[in-house]
């Protein structure tokens, strides 16, 4: 179901027309914003903070927005797969991180019981 | 119950390659130390005071004997030769090696069994009644409910980083909740309507640690059809607005309280509103999907009460003390419930060795269709014995001193692992449950006292619920040395009530003197046969009080 192409880039590589989003970011504010930018980055500013794969599908599937959606800050490539079940399509490498290993977390999984941004129905609509 | 398709093994063997290459990362030095300690928690590793601790869900207790004898062979062959069960119906090895833990799950994969979120800030496993499917006053069966959440719930991408750990349980029982629903995070209670249609009660914000709250009512009937559309608002609400500036304030619970019941139930109907009735509304036939795991086995058409069964109930009392408290009533004539109770005096509470799992899993396959339990206070549960069979396993089980007839009495108590095994603890429980178990061993005064449950937790993060003991004690430090809290009148049930403490707190050799002085106002007072937490209801805390804190008369 990994139809898309993720984008794996290092921390160095940040495009100028970037609209950063923060965790605690609400809907409401974003709207209005969204037309003004090209792309969107969530930024994690910790690893275990969650919120960003909230906002993210909240972004995806409420706002339906269909542009690239980046992750950067402190993520980890472990958490690669959620993210991106979650809408993200690109990611901005933390320090140190291997793309290689990011390209492996990412397949981590080949299935998904819940929807998400990768998958429309849930599992037991799909068997 | 529940047999995994193909899709659901390669979802488990596809974490157990994930975590072996997350554990070749760590040690290979790839993996940072605080970068690894999210991944191994949601594998169920944490680093203890000696060695790692693994735990093993045992998904609402359910296990076939295949997967018991490799639980067993796990103990064996990785660890020290014993298990431990936990108070949400898990399994815990306090001896791995780090180093081991991907081959652990390999093992555990092959029998359909995994260690996936029993750690970690992420939905945890999901608990219910240990009798569920074999009671008769059960409104339905909550199994299936639990197996849908289970799957809803496994690698959750976008839960699997929330403010705090998230335990939800569920009960279809309406006399008697055995899995403690009110202090959940979330907690379903499974009911039927007047006009027969299947709906959860959905309880929200309970919980024990260090602020014990009883769960509230957010929605008093969610058709079925809803319950995961329903289950994501709520934890979409939670990973959004949940703190996690201080992990004392970070469970649902706190929230809950700060926004106020009317605004949390707001909220999340409002994020309800945008995915209710879309794609992950549940299908009939998914639920029926689900519900034929879980038929029942091929039962003999027999009658309640056969004449084996009183003869040997007239001829032996120890059979006789053993059927009063550890047979629970069944709702197929002829078929009884029986507990193990592994609470036997000189091992830790919830503990049972590997030559003893190898004879468990012998006699479930012979009295019990092969299968078994594990409950909420740390027991074990065949669920299916043959009224005109129980003398005959009785005695097996004696043989393998599994017969400790003390279901429901004070030895059957909850206690977390402490100050022995946990980083956290402030105090020791293991030492002081056994001190009591060795006071109180005349079985004659335990019958005497009926139901009673005793909880001990070497910490004020309450693992073993001391707040729901009716009698629930709290190791403390004070200036380093250990000291013990007692509270009474916990509940954990459809009455539950928190404990309150009694004063000042003991030192841990006067513990077993201070329940006796409490058991005796008891006992001297009751009417009517009622209830030591009846009797308390009716006394009040300032009866025992007087007498646990007398001066002695000069």
């Amino acid at each position: 179901m990994h139809a898309q192409q993720h984008e794996i880039l290092v921390a160095s590589e940040m495009d100028e027309n970037l609209l950063i989003l923060e965790a605690d970011s609400e809907l409401e504010d974003i709207e209005s914003q969204l037309v003004e930018k090209d792309d969107v980055a969530i930024r994690f500013q910790a690893f275990a903070d969650g919120r960003g794969f909230s906002l993210a599908r909240l972004l995806r599937e409420r706002l339906n927005y269909t542009g690239k959606l980046r992750a950067i800050g402190d993520f980890l490539p472990d958490q690669m797969h959620y993210l991106a079940r979650c809408g993200f399509d690109s990611f901005s490498l933390p320090e140190g991180a291997k793309a290689e290993t990011a390209e492996k977390c990412l397949k981590a999984f080949s299935e998904a019981y819940q929807i998400s941004w990768d998958r429309k129905e849930p599992l037991f609509r799909r068997l | 119950m529940y047999v995994y398709n193909e899709v659901d093994q390669r979802v488990v063997d596809e974490r157990v390659e994930q975590y072996r290459d997350q554990t070749r990362r760590y040690l290979a030095g790839e993996l940072a130390e605080d970068a690894f300690l999210p991944l191994r928690l949601q594998n169920g590793l944490y680093v203890q005071r000696f060695a790692p601790m693994l735990r093993v869900a045992v998904p609402y207790g359910l296990m076939n004997t295949t997967q018991f004898r490799k639980l067993a062979y796990i103990a064996r062959f990785y660890d020290k030769g014993y298990v431990h069960f936990t108070t949400r119906q898990n399994v815990q090895y306090n001896w791995p090696e780090l180093e081991t833990v991907p081959d652990i799950l390999t093992e555990l994969a092959s029998v359909q069994m995994h260690a996936i979120q029993t750690s970690g800030n992420c939905i945890r496993n999901t608990t219910t009644d240990p009798f569920a499917g074999v009671i008769r006053e059960e409104e339905t069966d909550p199994r299936p409910w639990c197996e849908i959440i289970r799957q809803w719930s496994t690698l959750h991408p976008e839960f699997a980083f929330l403010p705090r750990k998230f335990k939800i349980a569920v009960t279809s029982n309406p006399n008697i909740d055995r899995a403690a629903v009110q202090f959940h995070d979330i907690g379903l209670h499974v009911r039927i309507n007047e006009a027969g249609e299947t709906g959860f009660r959905v309880m929200v914000g309970g919980g024990l640690g260090r602020t014990p709250v009883i769960g509230t009512t957010i929605c008093e009937f969610l058709p079925w059809q809803h319950l995961l559309t329903y289950l994501d608002a709520i934890l979409r609400v939670y990973n959004r607005y949940g703190r996690r500036d201080n992990k004392y304030k970070a469970r649902i619970k706190i929230l809950v309280k700060a926004m106020g019941i009317d605004a949390f139930r707001e909220k999340v109907e409002n994020e309800w509103a945008f995915i209710k009735d879309g794609p992950a509304t549940l299908t009939q036939k998914e639920v029926q999907r689900v519900s034929e795991h879980f038929i029942d086995p091929v039962r003999e058409p027999l009658s309640d009460n056969p004449q084996e069964l009183a003869t040997a109930l007239a001829s032996d009392s120890n059979f006789n003390n053993w059927y009063q408290r550890n047979v629970q009533q069944h709702k197929a004539p002829g078929y009884a419930a029986v507990t193990i109770t592994l609470k036997n005096t000189g091992a830790a509470p919830g503990d049972i060795s590997a030559t003893q799992m190898d004879q468990v899993a012998v006699l479930a396959d012979e009295y019990s269709f092969g299968e078994l339990r594990s409950t909420h206070e740390q027991n074990l549960v065949l669920s299916d014995v043959r009224q005109d069979k129980l003398f005959e396993l009785w005695k097996q089980l004696t043989e393998y001193r599994l017969a400790t007839p003390n279901a429901g009495l004070l030895p059957d108590m909850i206690v977390c692992p402490g100050g022995d095994f946990c980083a956290l603890a402030n105090a020791k429980s293991l030492p002081l449950a056994d001190a009591i178990q060795r006071r109180f061993d005349d079985l004659d005064y335990l019958h005497d006292l009926g139901d009673l449950s005793l909880n001990i937790s070497g910490c004020m993060n309450a693992c073993a619920h001391h707040h729901i003991g009716n009698i629930g004690i709290l190791g403390v430090d004070k200036k380093g040395e250990e000291f013990y809290q007692v509270m009474l009148g916990g509940s954990a049930g459809h009455d539950a009530s928190l404990g309150k403490i009694i004063g000042p707190s003991f030192s841990q050799e006067n513990i077993p003197d201070v329940i006796e002085k409490i058991l005796t106002v008891y006992l001297e007072q009751r009417v009517d046969g009622e209830s030591f937490l009846s009797a308390y209801r009716r006394l009040g805390l300032s009866t025992f009080k007087e007498v646990v804190y007398a001066r002695p008369a000069a």
